[in-house]
């Protein structure tokens, strides 16, 4: 396992971005563009904001683990009506035909996968080694993830057409009180 | 041409196996599909694919246990394997490539860099697989 470094909050969040830009065009098909984003020093916080949500809608997350010259765990949200929408394009099906919910879970896990080791590879310069985990699904309508200890919490928000996917990253690297 | 030529991918993802299919659906590839090593070596042993596409984290058999078992064979250690995956890292590739993998690929992998790359090792001369002229490791 190589050894954790310290990385900028502005180097990791300009991974994700090129990590999303990256994955989503190749898998979804739609170009992304960051819209926002935003760092929480967590402990310096006395409440834990959630990923923000726009609306009461049914989501799904996805969640990936990775374990390299840094190492946390990544979320992508999705709306479920997105999520459904984008999977049942990739298996040729009509969009009005809502896709088998493991189908759904597979995608979402499986882009989720795809974006961690992007950052993985991008943060090691393509040299260090990045494992990952299996992915799990959150579904839900208000989901919050919430980290555990001192860790970095850093959220963006994308924009895929008119659809949006916030991606959330909890960060467990080498402390540099600078960041 | 790769036209009639048989792959197998084996990867538990059935979304990355649909995204295999529809890269090489157009060029009249046909494609066969497992969701574990196990299943993988049994379509190999069956189907005999002129290439094999391998993801890594798999249940039942991942693929490092798979391309061990098909690089021990003495009939199936002639199929070359290119390894699709989301992890990274040169150590990672590199003991890909030492196990006997001719490339490995990240994903999401680019429709013409898997066509490209089945075509230089279906159709042009094939190098060995650790010569210099073999495709990079991980890219």
């Amino acid at each position: 396992m190589p050894m954790l470094q310290s990385f900028t909050a502005e180097k990791i969040q300009h991974a994700l971005t090129e990590a999303v830009q990256e994955v989503f065009p190749a898998v979804l098909g739609c170009a992304v563009t960051l819209e926002s984003h935003g760092y929480v020093q967590v402990w310096q916080e006395t409440t834990v904001p959630s990923i923000p949500t726009e609306a009461d809608t049914a989501r799904i997350v996805g969640n990936v683990a990775f374990a390299g010259v840094i190492s946390g765990q990544l979320s992508l949200e999705f709306q479920l009506q997105f999520a459904n929408r984008w999977v049942g394009r990739l298996h040729a099906a009509d969009d009005a035909i809502e896709p088998d919910a493991l189908l759904v879970n597979d995608g979402v896990g499986e882009i989720t996968g795809m974006v961690a080791g992007r950052l993985g590879c991008l943060l090691g310069n393509g040299e260090s080694p990045c494992r990952l985990s299996l992915p799990a699904i959150i579904r839900g309508r208000t989901i919050r993830v919430e980290p555990v200890g001192s860790v970095r919490q850093m959220f963006s928000h994308f924009v895929c057409g008119e659809d949006r996917v916030v991606a959330g990253l909890l960060i467990q690297d080498k402390l540099d009180p600078s960041r | 041409m790769i036209t009639g030529r048989k792959i197998l991918t084996v990867d538990d993802s059935e979304m990355v196996r649909m995204m295999v299919m529809q890269v090489f659906m157009p060029h009249l590839v046909a494609v066969i599909e497992a969701g574990n090593g196990l299943e993988g070596l049994a379509q190999a042993e069956r189907e005999n694919p002129d290439l094999i596409f391998l993801d890594i984290t798999m249940p039942v058999m991942d693929g490092i246990a798979m391309l061990q078992r098909l690089k021990g064979d003495p009939v199936l250690r002639k199929i070359p394997v290119v390894v699709l995956t989301a992890e990274s890292g040169r150590v990672h590739t590199d003991r890909m490539i030492d196990l006997g993998a001719y490339a490995c690929l990240n994903k999401p992998f680019k429709a013409a860099e898997l066509i490209e790359l089945t075509k230089h090792i279906l159709v042009g001369e094939l190098p060995e697989p650790n010569s210099s002229s073999s495709p990079p490791g991980c890219r």
